[in-house]
C-alpha cells in the first residue's frame, strides 16, 4: 500500500508541476504582462518609471526558469498578489468563494451518485422493461444537452412559470443549513450540474451490472437456490459497483467545467462566477491566475482521493 | 407447409394484414439502421451549408421595433419571422441556420486535427515504448487534470477573442481521448507476427507503422470520434455561451442562449430554439456513435 501511495504521490506531484508550467508559459506567451494592467504604454499617462516599477514588481525581468520558481514559490505560500479590481488578497476573495463552489459540486456528486447508481441497478434488474428505457432516456437525454441550456430551462419552467425555486444565488443562509428557506437555493443547481454525471454512471452502472448478471457464478448461486433480493445486492452489485465507483471520480473534471457554467447560470457565488464576472470582464490578471489555480488544486487532490478509494475498494489496483 | 405457417406465428407475422407487415419491416430497418440520427444530423449540416440561401433574413440586423416578436404559430406572431426574433429583434430562425455553420465546423475542423494528432500520438507512443512514451503518457495526464473552461478563459483574456483561438483550443481539447486507446491497441499490434515479419523482411519504420500498425487502430480511432464529437459540439457551446467562442456578433448557438438568458420571463423563444438544435446534434451524434461502436469495435463499450 505504502508503494502504491508514494507512486501516486510522486504522478500527483508530476501532474502540478506540468499544470503550473502551462499556466505560467501562458502567462507569458501573450504580450507584456503590463499591458493587461494598463491598455497602451503611456494611454492613460502612465509615467516612464512607474512603468519599470511595475515590471519590477511582476519580476519580468528575470530570467523565465527564475521567474517560474518564484511564481511557484509564492503561491504555495498561498501568496497569490492582490487583485487589481478591488486591491483585495487574491486568496482571500477566493477563501471567501470556494465554500460555495464545494458545497455546489458536493451536492451535485451526491445527487449523481444517488440517482446514477439506482437508475443503473433499476434498468438492470429490470432489463428491457419501461424502468429501463426511462432510464436510459434520462442517460440519453442528460449527456445530450449543454448545462447551460438545461440551466435556462430549469429557471425558466421552476422558478419563472411555476415560481418553485428562486430563479438564483445562494440565499441569505440564515438558521438551519438545511431549512427550506436556503435549501431551496440549491436544489436546481445541485440537479442541473449532477445529470450529466448522473447519466454517465447510470450507463457504467447498468452495464457492468448486466454483465455480472450474465455471469456462471451468478448463474451458480441462482441454481443453488439463492434468493432474488441477496443474489443482486450481494453476489451482483457487490462486483458491479467497482467500474462506476471509480467513474464517479474521473468525472470530477468534467464536473468541475459543469461547475463553472452552472455557477454562471445560477448568478452562484462561487469560483468560477468570480473567474468570468470578475477576473475576465475586470481584466484582473492575478485573480485569473488563482481561480484557476484553486481549480487544479481541486481537481488534483480529488483525483488522488479517488486513487486511494479505488485501490482500497479493489485491491488488485495496488500491486498492478 | 404447417411448418411454415407455423414460422411466421412464431415471429409474430402470421395472419396480419400486408399493412401491418410492410410497417414491421420499416421498423426493423429503422432499428437496426441510426435512420432517425442521420436525417436529423443531414437536415441540420444542409441548413448550416444552404444558410445562405434559406435564410429569410440577415442574421446581424435587426431592428430595435422588431424586438422579441413571438413565433409565426402565436397570435402575434408574423410569418416574416418563423422562429420569431430575439432581444435586438434578430430572426431567430436565421440566426439558428448559420449557428448550425459554426458549430459543425468548429466540430469537424477540431475533430480531424484532433483525430490525426491523437491517433499519431498514440502509435508513436505504443510502438516507441522507452521516453518516448512516457512523454506522451505524461502529458495526457497533465493535460487532462487542467479545467479546460478555465483554462480557455485563461488563453481568450491573454490573446483576445478570434476564431483562430477558438479553433485552436478545440484542437487541444479534440486530441487526448485518442492517445491512450490507440496506444494500447498499438502495444497489441507491435507484438503480432506480421508486425516482426514486416521487420525482418526489412519494410522501413513509415511503412511499419502506416502499412501495418494503422489499419489495426483505424476502426477504433474513427469509433473514439464518433463517440467524442458530441462533447466537443457541448464545449464549443459552452465556450461561446461563457463569451470565449466566436467572437459575438457571429451568431452561435451558445451566443445566443446566453443573450436571451436576460429575457426569460418575456421571451422563450430566442433560447429555446438554438439550445434545442445543440440537443438534437448530440443526441444523435451520440446514437450514431454507438450505433458504430457496435458494429465496427464491439470491445469499447465500456467507453
Amino acid at each position: 500500500m505504502s508503494r502504491f501511495l508514494v507512486r501516486r504521490l510522486f504522478s500527483m506531484f508530476i501532474s502540478i508541476i506540468g499544470a503550473t508550467i502551462f499556466i505560467f508559459a501562458l502567462t507569458r506567451v501573450g504580450p507584456d504582462p503590463r499591458y493587461l494592467y494598463i491598455p497602451e504604454t503611456g494611454g492613460i499617462g502612465i509615467q516612464e518609471d512607474l512603468w519599470e516599477e511595475l515590471g519590477e514588481q511582476l519580476g519580468i525581468n528575470d530570467p523565465l526558469p527564475v521567474q517560474y520558481g518564484k511564481w511557484v514559490w509564492r503561491m504555495l505560500q498561498g501568496d497569490m498578489g492582490e487583485s487589481i479590481g478591488t486591491l483585495r488578497p487574491v486568496s482571500s476573495i477566493i477563501w471567501q468563494h470556494l465554500p460555495a463552489t464545494l458545497w455546489l459540486a458536493l451536492g451535485a456528486w451526491i445527487f449523481a451518485a444517488v440517482v446514477g447508481l439506482t437508475m443503473g441497478i433499476l434498468a438492470s434488474v429490470k432489463r428491457a422493461t419501461i424502468w429501463d428505457y426511462l432510464a436510459r432516456a434520462f442517460a440519453l437525454v442528460g449527456q445530450a444537452t449543454p448545462q447551460f441550456f438545461t440551466g435556462v430551462l430549469a429557471i425558466m419552467i421552476f422558478s419563472v412559470y411555476m415560481g418553485w425555486f428562486p430563479a438564483g444565488t445562494r440565499g441569505n443562509h440564515d438558521g438551519f443549513f438545511l431549512a427550506w428557506g436556503n435549501l431551496k437555493f440549491y436544489i436546481l443547481p445541485w440537479m442541473v450540474l449532477g445529470w450529466p454525471a448522473a447519466a454517465g454512471i447510470m450507463r457504467l452502472t447498468r452495464s457492468s451490472m448486466l454483465e455480472i448478471l450474465d455471469s456462471e457464478y451468478i448463474k451458480l448461486a441462482r441454481a443453488k437456490g439463492v434468493a432474488r433480493l441477496p443474489l443482486i445486492w450481494k453476489h451482483g452489485l457487490k462486483n458491479a459497483i467497482i467500474p462506476p465507483l471509480t467513474s464517479m471520480l474521473v468525472l470530477l473534471a468534467d464536473y468541475l467545467n459543469g461547475a463553472l457554467v452552472v455557477e454562471i447560470v445560477f448568478s452562484w457565488p462561487g469560483i468560477g462566477q468570480v473567474a468570468l464576472n470578475q477576473a475576465v470582464y475586470d481584466n484582473d490578471w492575478p485573480l485569473l491566475v488563482g481561480t484557476v489555480f484553486s481549480f487544479i488544486g481541486i481537481y488534483v487532490s480529488f483525483a488522488f482521493i479517488a486513487d486511494l478509494l479505488y485501490a482500497f475498494i479493489d485491491p488488485r489496483i495496488r500491486y498492478s | 407447409m404447417a411448418l411454415h405457417e407455423e414460422d411466421l406465428k412464431k415471429l409474430g407475422l402470421h395472419e396480419r394484414p400486408p399493412v401491418i407487415r410492410e410497417l414491421r419491416s420499416i421498423w426493423i430497418f429503422i432499428r437496426s439502421w441510426p435512420v432517425i440520427p442521420i436525417v436529423i444530423l443531414g437536415l441540420l449540416i444542409l441548413s448550416g451549408l444552404l444558410a445562405d440561401v434559406l435564410a429569410t433574413q440577415d442574421p446581424r440586423q435587426g431592428g430595435i421595433r422588431d424586438r422579441h416578436i413571438p413565433p409565426a404559430w402565436t397570435e402575434e406572431g408574423t410569418t416574416e419571422h418563423i422562429l420569431g426574433t430575439d432581444h435586438a429583434g434578430r430572426d431567430v430562425f436565421t440566426r439558428t441556420l448559420y449557428g448550425a455553420r459554426i458549430s459543425l465546423a468548429v466540430a469537424a475542423a477540431a475533430l480531424l486535427s484532433g483525430f490525426i494528432i491523437g491517433t499519431t500520438l498514440g502509435i508513436v507512443s505504443g510502438y516507441a515504448g522507452g521516453w518516448i512514451d512516457e512523454l506522451i503518457t505524461r502529458i495526457v495526464d497533465i493535460w487532462q487534470a487542467l479545467p479546460f473552461l478555465m483554462v480557455a478563459l485563461v488563453c481568450v483574456m491573454i490573446f483576445g477573442q478570434s476564431t483562430t483561438l477558438l479553433l485552436t483550443l478545440m484542437v487541444l481539447l479534440a486530441w487526448h481521448p485518442f492517445v491512450r486507446v490507440i496506444r494500447s491497441q498499438t502495444l497489441t499490434i507491435k507484438n503480432q507476427p506480421y508486425v516482426d515479419l514486416a521487420r525482418v523482411a526489412g519494410a522501413s519504420l513509415p511503412r511499419i507503422l502506416l502499412r501495418h500498425i494503422l489499419p489495426g487502430v483505424i476502426n477504433t480511432a474513427v469509433v473514439i470520434a464518433t463517440l467524442s464529437v458530441g462533447s466537443l459540439i457541448l464545449a464549443e457551446a459552452a465556450l461561446s455561451f461563457l463569451g470565449a467562442g466566436v467572437p459575438a456578433p457571429t451568431p452561435a448557438w451558445g451566443i445566443m442562449v446566453a443573450e436571451a438568458r436576460g429575457y426569460l420571463k418575456t421571451a422563450w423563444w430566442p433560447a429555446i430554439f438554438p439550445g434545442m438544435s445543440i440537443f438534437l446534434v448530440v443526441l444523435s451524434l451520440n446514437f450514431m456513435g454507438d450505433w458504430l461502436r457496435d458494429k465496427l469495435d464491439p470491445r469499447l463499450r465500456q467507453l
